[in-house]
C-alpha cells in the first residue's frame, strides 16, 4: 500500500480562459470550455476523465459529466475551502489516482468575479451562486450585521494585527503588487499587461479596509481554468512532460469557521499544512526554484510565505524586498501577474503557471531550468492549502 | 428594499442595516441577549465561557452548558475601520470601525464603535459591550470606553 503520495500524480494537461471584466459567455460555458481544453491539452477525451472535483457551486459533477461526455465517473468530491479550493483539491485527485480509485481526474473552476458578486447596473445576477458553506454561519450572525461582509475586512482583522505587530509599512505590502504588475507585463492573458504600476500610484489608491488599499487587492474577475491529473505512469506517455504532485496538504486555522475567538490569531491553515506538505515532497522550502502565492492582498502573502517556512516570522517584509521576488531574483513569484494583476480565477490560474513553468513552456516569464516549485492556496476565514510541484527527470 | 415595502412604507432614509434571521443555538444566543444584558454560553462542566455559540465544549467535550449574564466589560482585542463597502444600510456610515472586544470571561465579540474614534483605541483599552435589542431574537452590540459609563 502506498503510504506516500510523492510522485504518484502528476498534471498533464492545464487550461484557463481569458481573464474578463464582463464576459459574454455564461459561468458553465466558461468552465466546460476550460476543461475540454485541458482535456485536450492532457491529449486525452473527456471519456478518459473518471474523477471530477467542480468548484463549490456554480456547477455539478452531473453537469461537466453530461455536457462533455464522461460516461463513467467514478470519484468526485467537493472542497469548500473558498480560494484554498482547487490547490488543496489535488491531495484528493492524487489519493484517487494513487489508490485506484481514478485513472484521471479534473479539477475545474470558474466564476463571474466581476460581473454578479455585488451588483451592477445593467448585468442581472446569476442564479448559480456560490457555495458559501463554512464561512455563511458565524458570519451572517456576528459579522455581516457590523457591515463587515467583504473579505477584505474579514482578513483585516487580523492583517491589522500582523502589520501592528512586525511593524510592517505600505512601501513593504507595495512591492509584492509591483513585482505583480512587473510580470503581468510579459503575460498575453493579464488583465494589466500594457498598464505598469508605479510606487507612487500604489501609495495613493484609495484605502479599502485596516492596512489595506485598493492596489493591495486581486482584480475581480470573470475567467475558469482546469486541471487534468493521472499516474505518473501514464503521464510519461502522453504529449507534454509530466508535472509531478510531490507533496501536497490543506490546513484550518482553530476554529475555522469563526476569526476573532482563534487562541492564535496569526496562525492560518497554511501554517499547519505547509510543514507534511514538503515533509511529503522531501525537500525544503529554500529549495524551490519559483513561488506561485495565492494573493488575494499583499499582506495574505506576506503571512503565507512565513507560514511556507522560508522566511521567519515578520521576515517577509525584508524577504519580498531587493527583486528577491520577481523574475531573475533568487524566488520569482507569481509569474503570471497572479491574482493582483492576471486575475482572480481561486489559484487555479497558480497552478496553470506553475505547470507552464515545469514544462519550460512559461515563454518570457520562463524561470530557466527551473525543477521545483510551489503553489499556494487561500481562502474563506484563513483556510491554507499547498501543492510542491517538480519536473519529471 | 423592495419597490413593494416602499409602496406601503414610507421611503427610509437609507437603506436598512443588515439583521440576520437567527435560527438554532445562535437564535438561543440572541434569545438569551434579548434584555440588552449579554449573556454567553457557559460550559457547566469545567465552568469556562466561549463564543460564538458552540454544541460541545472545546475544553471538555461536554454538552451540558448554561447562558451566563455577562458584565460586557473587556477589553480592546483588534479592530477594522472600513473605507470602503458594499453593504449599503452602512455605506452612509464610512468610514467606520468595528472593534474586537476581549471579554473579562475569555470570549471575544464583534462591536460597532460608540461615544469614542478610532483615534481613541489601543489594544488593551478598557471598553463595554452594550447591547441594542433590534428584534426577540436579535441584538446588536455597541462598544463604549468604560469610563464614560
Ligand atoms: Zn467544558
Amino acid at each position: 500500500m502506498t503510504t506516500n503520495l510523492r510522485g504518484e500524480a502528476a498534471i498533464v494537461g492545464v487550461a484557463e480562459t481569458d481573464y474578463m471584466r464582463g464576459a459574454d459567455r455564461t459561468i458553465p460555458e466558461l468552465i466546460l470550455q476550460a476543461s475540454m481544453a485541458a482535456i485536450r491539452d492532457a491529449g486525452l477525451t473527456p471519456a478518459d476523465i473518471d474523477g471530477v472535483i467542480p468548484p463549490p457551486g456554480f456547477i455539478s459533477t452531473e453537469e461537466i459529466a453530461a455536457n462533455l461526455g464522461m460516461p463513467e465517473v467514478r470519484y468526485s468530491i467537493t472542497v469548500h475551502m473558498g480560494g484554498a479550493s482547487p490547490t488543496a483539491a489535488l491531495q484528493s485527485a492524487a489519493m484517487a489516482i494513487s489508490t485506484g480509485i481514478a485513472n484521471a481526474v479534473l479539477v475545474t473552476l470558474g466564476w463571474n468575479g466581476y460581473s454578479a458578486m455585488r451588483p451592477r447596473p445593467g448585468v442581472a445576477p446569476s442564479r448559480r451562486k456560490l457555495d458559501l458553506g463554512p464561512v455563511l454561519e458565524v458570519s451572517r450572525n456576528f459579522y455581516t450585521p457590523y457591515g463587515v461582509r467583504s473579505a477584505a475586512q474579514w482578513y483585516s482583522l487580523y492583517l491589522q494585527r500582523y502589520v501592528d505587530l512586525y511593524d510592517v509599512q505600505p512601501t513593504d505590502a507595495a512591492e509584492i503588487a509591483l513585482a505583480s504588475r512587473e510580470h503581468a507585463q510579459l503575460n498575453d492573458k493579464a488583465q494589466m499587461r500594457g498598464r505598469p504600476m508605479r510606487l507612487q500610484e500604489y501609495l495613493d489608491s484609495p484605502p479599502i479596509a485596516g492596512p489595506l488599499r485598493k492596489l493591495d487587492c486581486c482584480l475581480e474577475t470573470d475567467c475558469a481554468a482546469a486541471v487534468v491529473l493521472t499516474s505518473a505512469e501514464r503521464a510519461r506517455d502522453l504529449p507534454h512532460s509530466p508535472v509531478l504532485y510531490l507533496g501536497g496538504a490543506e490546513g484550518h486555522p482553530d476554529p475555522a469557521d469563526e476569526i476573532t475567538n482563534r487562541p492564535e490569531l496569526l496562525r492560518l491553515g497554511l501554517h499547519y499544512a505547509a510543514p507534511r506538505a514538503f515533509a511529503m515532497a522531501g525537500v525544503k522550502p529554500t529549495d524551490m526554484d519559483f513561488l506561485q502565492i495565492y494573493d488575494c492582498f499583499t499582506y495574505v502573502v506576506m503571512m503565507e510565505l512565513e507560514a511556507l517556512g522560508i522566511c521567519e516570522p515578520g521576515g517577509a517584509k525584508d524577504f519580498v524586498k531587493g527583486g528577491n521576488i520577481r523574475l531573475g531574483g533568487r524566488y520569482p513569484m507569481n509569474t503570471h501577474g497572479g491574482l493582483l494583476s492576471q486575475g482572480h480565477c481561486w489559484g487555479l490560474n497558480h497552478l496553470v503557471e506553475a505547470t507552464r513553468q515545469l514544462r519550460h513552456e512559461a515563454g518570457a516569464a520562463q524561470v530557466a531550468g527551473c525543477e521545483l516549485g510551489v503553489v499556494t492556496g487561500y481562502g474563506d476565514l484563513g483556510d491554507g492549502s499547498i501543492a510542491v510541484l517538480g519536473r519529471d527527470r | 428594499m423592495t419597490a413593494q415595502a416602499s409602496s406601503t412604507n414610507p421611503p427610509a432614509a437609507s437603506p436598512r442595516k443588515y439583521v440576520p434571521e437567527t435560527e438554532g443555538l445562535n437564535r438561543e444566543f440572541f434569545e438569551n441577549c434579548a434584555s440588552g444584558t449579554l449573556h454567553l454560553q457557559h460550559c457547566d462542566e469545567c465552568a469556562t465561557y466561549r463564543h460564538p455559540p458552540r454544541y460541545y465544549c472545546q475544553h471538555c467535550f461536554s454538552d451540558r452548558w448554561s447562558w451566563e449574564p455577562s458584565s460586557g466589560q473587556g477589553t480592546v482585542a483588534s479592530w477594522v475601520t472600513s473605507h470602503f463597502t458594499v453593504d449599503r444600510g452602512w455605506v452612509d456610515e464610512l468610514p467606520y470601525t468595528t472593534v474586537v472586544v476581549e471579554l473579562d470571561e475569555g470570549p471575544r465579540l464583534l462591536g460597532a464603535i460608540r461615544n469614542m474614534t478610532v483615534d481613541d483605541l489601543h489594544l488593551g483599552k478598557p471598553v463595554r459591550l452594550v447591547g441594542e435589542p433590534k428584534r426577540d431574537d436579535f441584538v446588536f452590540f455597541w462598544v463604549e470606553p468604560l469610563e464614560a459609563g
